[in-house]
């Protein structure tokens, strides 16, 4: 069966394909251009932008640090995370409404106040690490709540969790076995897009950075914020790197999942 | 033979009584059904039976042992769930050998076991199929076969036909008939589906908050109906109280009377027959296919009759006159 599709309908989902790619592709363009006034396209190619970037090791090193504190923070937010919201879906309803209130509220504080705040936190015994990484990494983790709060539910929604775990006690099979077994890979793929919308959002926070480890721990964005004046061209170098890198880990991602879902 | 046996269930929560003093005794090979509306506790009942709940007191025993106290799992009980419960991330012979593989069978057993169940159910071709490439009815017959492959003493149903639409549910009541005769395991199936319960049940139980109103055969509960609640639920029967009965054959009449549409036969009484007599006025006709429906006035009295259709038969438009009996055998008083 087709399905006859009204044409400005079309062109409508054409204009936001385009809308949506325009600036990656100009900053890709930009990237690559040699000069790019006066005209609707540059004046000529060359790749001596990325040579400049790439083997710059203060723009490596700041790639590395980026990388290393959004994987850290994404681990330890699937390990905690990830555990609470099962647990409170399956066993504790009651906490699990106070968590779907409570999951907006790194969004809904605002940043001056959280930073202000965690300052505090971290310039005193027991955890007292201010200025240090591990700050960035221990503050990433509830930034990536909400984002998986929401795909962990989601995934565990679409289950139907109860009738599951009394079918499996009639079964004989423990809960355990059960999580192991049938809910933990069927919320993989929302866990895998939770983190992956997470290292994106994380390889591009600035705020956090900024504020909690100065110039002290030089992130990816830091860096990018430090060249903005040398050129644009350098800026541009820098987001097509840092997308391709996004584009990377999610292909990897959806693979994994795919993957998954097609062997067990 | 009792085999199954529930004395003085009963269950409270808050102020509100879910289960109130259930006594029932089910036969081994027999397929009993509990029937009632929504909140009536006969879900709350199998539940108790499976032990998924536990109820405040009672005792239930299950071939001679008494099991309110097990863990569900030790209760030798198998349960199909309204919405199939199955495991989304496993093939079909997975999810059946789930179970199988807590007891520490060889493998080899396991296989011919899975084997045996899926020709039973008729899913020979779908073993290695996920829940998600079958339809409705072949996935309740996956869980069906998941029940049955552990060999339970008994066999519970929660509403297992009401997720699928009407052609399919009617083709699988029939489909759960032959298996439960072909295994013989003694079922308790619950529905809110008075014609599934009439065809699946070898009997019934009619169920009316927290209490049992009923527990016949179907014909039984169909045609003598203990109590006002069980004749209104079940069928569309005219219920007319004495004093309308009264009104309607001219006579007085002590006791409700419960006549179903199909029981008026139309035309004179015979002499000294016992027939009560009734000339009619035709307020409505519909012909539905194979019957038709009037729905008729006498002194005031409205009430249905049913008739069989025929092609080559008219059959009477509103507003003529008919003289109908009504045979005090083929009727119910209360």
């Amino acid at each position: 069966m087709t399905t006859t599709r009204h044409p400005a309908l079309t062109a409508t989902l054409w204009l936001a394909a385009i809308l949506m790619l325009l600036p990656v592709l100009a900053t890709f363009l930009n990237s690559i251009a040699t000069g790019w006034t006066g005209g609707i396209l540059p004046s000529g190619l060359s790749l001596d932008a990325y040579q400049t970037i790439l083997s710059d090791s203060r723009f490596q090193s700041a790639l590395l640090r980026s990388i290393v504190v959004a994987g850290l923070a994404l681990f330890l937010a699937c390990l905690l995370i990830v555990p609470a919201v099962i647990a409170a879906h399956l066993y504790w309803p009651a906490l699990d409404t106070w968590m779907a209130r409570l999951v907006i509220l790194p969004y809904a504080v605002p940043t001056i106040i959280l930073m202000v705040g965690y300052l505090r936190v971290f310039s005193a015994p027991p955890l007292q690490f201010s200025g240090q990484p591990i700050v960035l990494v221990l503050t990433y983790v509830p930034l990536c709540f909400p984002m998986f709060y929401i795909n962990v539910k989601n995934s565990l929604q679409a289950l139907d969790t109860t009738e599951l775990l009394e079918a499996s006690r009639l079964l004989g099979i423990g809960d355990a076995r059960l999580l192991r077994r049938v809910i933990l890979p069927s919320i993989f793929p929302g866990i895998a897009l939770a983190v992956v919308l997470n290292f994106a959002g994380l390889m591009s926070e600035f705020v956090y950075a900024r504020m909690l480890v100065g110039g002290q721990f030089e992130t990816l964005q830091m860096y990018m914020f430090a060249q903005r004046d040398l050129s644009g061209r350098l800026s541009s170098v820098i987001v097509t790197v840092y997308f391709l890198i996004t584009l990377l880990i999610t292909f990897a991602a959806f693979r994994l999942v795919w993957r998954t879902e097609t062997k067990s | 033979m009792t085999y199954l046996d529930l004395s003085a269930i009963g269950m409270r929560y808050g102020d509100n009584v879910i289960l109130d003093g259930i006594d029932l005794s089910v036969a081994q090979g027999e397929m009993h059904v509990l029937l009632g509306p929504s909140g009536c506790g006969k879900t709350t009942l199998l539940r108790s039976i499976a032990g998924l709940v536990q109820p405040d007191r009672g005792a239930i025993h299950l071939a001679g042992r008494a099991i309110e106290k097990l863990h569900p799992k030790d209760r030798g009980i198998g349960m199909v769930f309204q919405h199939y419960a199955l495991f989304p991330n496993m093939t079909v012979r997975q999810n059946l050998a789930f179970g199988l593989e807590q007891r520490r069978l060889a493998r080899k057993v396991i296989d011919d076991k899975i084997d045996a169940v899926l020709e039973i159910v008729s899913l020979q071709d779908k073993a290695d199929a996920r829940p998600r490439q079958l339809s409705g009815g072949q996935k309740q017959r996956v869980a069906l076969a998941r029940a049955l492959v552990l060999e339970p003493s008994l066999l519970l149903l929660d509403e297992p036909l009401s997720a699928l639409d009407a052609q399919i549910r009617k083709r699988l009541r029939d489909e759960l008939k032959r298996i439960q005769r072909r295994t013989g395991l003694t079922s308790i199936l619950v529905t809110h589906d008075q014609d599934e319960a009439l065809s699946l049940g070898d009997r019934i139980s009619v169920m009316n908050k927290g209490q049992i109103a009923q527990t016949a055969s179907g014909p039984e509960i169909f045609y003598r109906p203990a109590d006002l609640f069980v004749a209104k639920f079940i069928g569309n029967a005219n219920i007319l109280t004495a004093a309308e009965f009264s009104r309607l054959i001219g006579r007085d009449f002590d006791q409700t009377a419960v006549i179903h549409p199909h029981m008026f036969k139309f035309g004179k009484a015979s002499e000294n027959s016992n027939l009560f007599e009734v000339t009619a006025t035709v307020v409505e006709t519909v012909a539905a296919g194979h019957v038709v429906r009037y729905v008729m006035q006498a002194n005031g009295i409205v009430f249905n009759v049913e008739a069989q259709s025929a092609m080559n038969e008219g059959h009477l438009a509103a507003g003529e006159a008919t003289i109908v009996t009504i045979d005090p055998l083929n009727s119910h008083f209360m």
